[in-house]
């Protein structure tokens, strides 16, 4: 699982987050209670191991997601969806062994949860790999096979 | 600070207002006025159900979710999501909208992308109806417009029970508005105010607490019928209120934000503490009870207006009481009478648009349809411990 050429790796969790309103005027996240709460814990677990993540906050455009459209949700007003991203530098994709567990159990809260390795190549680009659906081998294949590249 | 003085005078507060905020907080005060007693005696129902000497901010709360729960508990066993579509589509026949009730299309539980918008949308005028059933997410719903092509909605319901068919009733109204729009200038159609296009919408969702339509389609009995229909308006009327002093307190702030800059706070509790005690909260003399801190978190963090919501619901009354005169209690074959509302879409301004209808704007919808739920029905028969 080790990794010969240790050069730096940006593991990246992305979180879609819906904002609605609801009958009484109030805004609120559209996810269950027990859903965010579960996963603040996870990320604190996963924080643990990894060391602290950066937060970043992206509000999204909704006329890219549904052009000539105009959304009402329940209650009157818009729904506001963001994307928060947890980013963890790490040394390798190997340290992510410990935490692969935990991580697996924060993709599975949530469909629209996305996982993803950011790592730069060699002319420094920095090429993201999504790694949503992949077990931790096929996470230190595809990572690998792109150092080879 | 937190010892300030509730009784600040209105009439001044008034004088200064003028043009557009002028007619908006008579209205809002016109509709506090309207409510006034069907609120004094939700307010008697609520202290002595839940044993209360005062009611604060925290209750308010509390009672909503506790009304809520309760209606949820008792009354949602017949509210099947299984029977959901078919009660959409038999209500729309009986109004008289076969049309739309035909272009109903459901997709359960599919995924839809951007990319399977084309193939999805091949026929003309469509309501597509697409039930998620994400339980991660709380229930809630969309409707996105899509022109000539129809209508997409968009909803996550998993629980059988009254708030997924409210939800689903909700967003089809939203649907049915959009697909009838024949607006005069094409582009303007979707050009109408937030709070229209919701009390349109709610319009249709009120169907849901109708005892005659709650006899039918559910199964409950009169009394029944009645005491959900109660559980249900005291959050309405509380979420009328609540917000109607909200909107009040943006109105009058914003006016009187230059005068004010030097003792922005204390005034600005004084203000807050002198429209929840006559709206919303009666008696009240803490102002760290009116929940002013949660107000304050919504004006600064949250982009909706609190006219809106009142707005929203004072216009779906309105529309309610006409359909009602016109068509009988159940709005019998309606569906010509909606279609005129909804066919202007944003070519003409809101009330022009109700007016041309014959709807004129008074808060008589309002008075009646809250009166006739706590000063007609007897209250004491929703009791529970």
């Amino acid at each position: 699982m080790e990794m010969k050429d240790e050069r730096s790796v940006c593991l990246c969790l992305t979180d879609e987050i819906k904002e609605v309103v609801d009958e009484s005027g109030v805004m609120g996240p559209v996810d269950q209670p027990a859903i965010t709460y579960r996963s603040n814990q996870l990320v604190r677990q996963i924080e643990d191991l990894l060391g602290t993540g950066e937060w970043n906050t992206k509000l999204h455009d909704r006329k890219k997601r549904f052009p000539f459209s105009s959304g009402h949700s329940f209650g009157g007003h818009e729904v506001l969806t963001s994307s928060n991203e947890i980013l963890f530098m790490l040394a390798g994709t190997a340290i992510i062994k410990g935490a692969f567990s935990l991580l697996r159990e924060w993709l599975d809260l949530k469909k629209s949860r996305k996982a993803s390795i950011e790592v730069k190549g060699k002319n420094g680009e920095v090429v993201r790999i999504d790694i949503t659906g992949h077990s931790l081998e096929q996470i230190d294949e595809v990572v690998l096979s792109h150092f080879k590249k | 600070m937190s010892q300030v003085n509730g009784s600040m005078d209105f009439l001044s507060l008034f004088a200064r207002l003028d043009g557009a905020p002028l007619n908006v907080g008579i209205e809002l005060l016109a509709i506090v006025d309207a409510t006034d007693r069907a609120y004094a005696r939700a307010l008697e129902w609520i202290c002595n159900q839940f044993e209360l000497t005062e009611f604060r901010h925290s209750d308010v709360i509390f009672v909503q979710h506790q009304c809520k729960l309760r209606a949820e508990r008792e009354f949602g066993a017949g509210f099947t999501l299984a029977q959901s579509l078919a009660a959409l589509k038999s209500t729309l026949i009986y109004l008289g909208l076969e049309g739309d009730a035909h272009s109903i299309r459901a997709l359960e539980g599919k995924y839809f992308t951007p990319e399977d918008q084309k193939s999805v949308f091949e026929r003309h005028r469509q309501i597509i109806i697409r039930n998620r059933r994400e339980q991660s997410e709380k229930q809630f719903g969309e409707c996105h417009d899509f022109d000539l092509t129809g209508a997409f909605v968009d909803v996550n319901l998993f629980e059988d029970g009254i708030e997924a068919y409210r939800i689903l009733f909700h967003e089809v109204g939203h649907a049915l508005h959009f697909t009838n729009i024949r607006a005069k200038y094409a582009t303007l159609r979707l050009d109408m105010p937030r709070f229209f296009t919701e009390g349109v919408a709610q319009v249709f969702q009120s169907l849901t607490i109708e005892p005659q339509w709650l006899q039918t389609h559910v199964g409950l009995t009169v009394d029944q019928a009645k005491c959900l229909r109660m559980l249900l308006d005291v959050t309405d009327i509380i979420t009328l209120r609540a917000n109607i002093a909200f909107a009040l307190f943006e109105t009058f702030a914003h006016i009187c934000q230059d005068e004010w800059k030097s003792q922005w706070e204390g005034k600005w509790r004084e203000l807050w503490l002198s429209l929840s005690s006559r709206i919303l909260l009666p008696g009240t003399s803490d102002v760290h009870a009116t929940g002013y801190a949660d107000y304050m978190d919504r004006m600064m963090f949250h982009n909706f207006s609190a006219t809106d919501v009142a707005y929203a619901i004072w216009i779906r009354e309105q529309i309610r009481m006409f359909i009602k005169d016109k068509c009988g209690a159940l709005y019998t074959n309606c569906g010509e009478l909606l279609r005129s509302i909804y066919r202007p879409g944003g070519s003409c301004s809101w009330d022009n648009a109700l007016s041309e209808v014959g709807i004129k704007l008074s808060t008589a919808g309002l008075r009646q349809y809250f009166e006739e739920t706590f000063l007609t029905t007897d209250i004491g028969m929703c009791s529970w411990k």
